[in-house]
């Protein structure tokens, strides 16, 4: 969060708790070169990969719906790996 | 009312038979003739040229501006015609193209990231980049303006040519974070993107292209995309010879830091366009932004100072005035 808040917003990180309803996607500063470097942070920090059909504005409006389409993309990642290594089990068995 | 006479010669289907047994060079030279015409006899080619002819004149003087300015007109030319042929004359791709540093596209695309060709945007035959590379077997995408514009989308027509993918960054701002998005998955799948960059007349100095004509700069957002993007960058012109060939040239690749990127692409294209500024064709836009030239005389890049091996401009390029 601080590094969204510090460095898209381009707001200095306070010291106080950052509000979940902070806007992202509605700042007329958020183009498609920090539309780009967001996604990437996330994809490295988070070890995901968001498709072209995840960028959608609601997914990227605040930092509340962020948050939620992580932890839904890091649910689904984590189901995907049982997945697979229920079937590896099962064809070694 | 313009008559569209290449687009009724190369999309009706009994011309199109005589289309395809025409000689590429043989219509470029016919081109050339008829460009000097125009040039001669037709006011508004001269008009509507006299800017361009004053710019390349301050330079050069009077008779080798006026003859830079004819082979301005004369590639003007060609490159719109070439575009409506190249759905009849793809299977003379042989004929019509010489491609130079093939080598090091392909060795760019062995680290199995993709790679980004970097073109000037209105220099040379940028569109021709896209289908030249189609048809020699590289999966290329070009990004770019829409193809659903229907003047272009026509020009290139049904044929059998060998196909390219095309992202269109147009749109709202969700539409262009999609096609970014896009964009990095044909990379992944270590595919050829094209794309080309803009010519600016303001921005920050650290993006200046230097060159003896007027104050350019290049488009810092494409810049910070391909900062971003993280690949290898490889500088690739389009230029023309003397037969009207296309000669794309693909230069040493950039590592993809802005810094890099302004001064191995800049000085390439510096050097361009002052060797070849007749294949230019945003001279006319960029002296309407441009109401005066700067003051004192601009540093031009020596053509040395491009400083891998064989990052020379061909020198069988641009000159026109033979034909």
């Amino acid at each position: 969060m601080a590094w969204i808040v510090g460095r898209l917003l381009g707001q200095a990180p306070s010291a106080g708790a950052v509000s979940e309803a902070l806007v992202i996607s509605e700042d007329g500063n958020f183009d498609s070169i920090k539309a780009l470097e967001l996604i990437l942070h996330i994809e490295r920090e988070f070890n995901i990969r968001i498709d072209d059909r995840d960028i959608r504005a609601e997914n990227f409006r605040t930092l509340d719906r962020l948050v939620q389409f992580v932890e839904a993309k890091l649910v689904g990642h984590g189901e995907l790996l049982m997945l697979m290594l229920a079937v590896s089990l099962s064809l070694i068995g | 009312m313009k008559f569209p006479l290449l687009r009724t010669v190369y999309r009706t289907p009994l011309l199109r038979l005589v289309g395809r047994r025409l000689s590429p060079t043989a219509v470029f030279r016919l081109s050339c003739l008829w460009s000097r015409f125009l040039w001669w006899c037709y006011p508004h080619s001269a008009r509507s040229l006299a800017p361009v002819v004053a710019l390349f004149r301050s330079r050069e003087g009077i008779k080798a501006g006026r003859a830079r300015a004819l082979d301005h007109l004369t590639f003007r030319r060609w490159v719109n015609h070439l575009e409506h042929a190249w759905c009849v004359w793809a299977g003379k791709a042989d004929q019509l193209c010489v491609i130079m540093g093939e080598e090091l596209l392909a060795a760019a695309l062995k680290a199995g990231e993709g790679a980004i060709l970097l073109s000037a945007q209105e220099y040379g035959h940028v569109r021709m980049v896209a289908p030249v590379l189609a048809q020699r077997g590289y999966c290329i995408t070009r990004w770019g303006s829409p193809v659903g514009d229907c003047h272009q989308e026509a020009r290139w027509g049904k044929g059998d040519y060998a196909r390219w993918n095309h992202l269109n960054y147009r749109g709202d701002r969700w539409h262009q974070f999609r096609m970014i998005q896009s964009l990095r998955s044909e990379l992944a799948q270590n595919r050829v993107v094209h794309m080309s960059i803009q010519l600016l007349k303001q921005a920050d100095c650290e993006y200046r292209v230097a060159n003896c004509y007027r104050e350019l700069y290049l488009d810092p957002r494409t810049i910070a995309l391909l900062e971003l993007l993280g690949v290898p960058v490889l500088p690739t012109f389009a230029l023309m010879d003397r037969s009207g060939k296309v000669v794309l040239k693909i230069y040493q690749p950039i590592p993809p830091t802005s810094k890099t990127i302004i001064r191995g692409f800049g000085e390439i294209y510096a050097a361009h366009l002052d060797q070849f500024p007749e294949l230019a064709r945003n001279w006319r836009r960029i002296l309407r932004s441009h109401s005066t030239p700067p003051r004192g005389r601009i540093a031009t890049v020596p053509l040395g100072s491009v400083k891998e091996e064989g990052d020379t401009i061909p020198s069988e390029c641009g000159v026109l005035s033979d034909c």
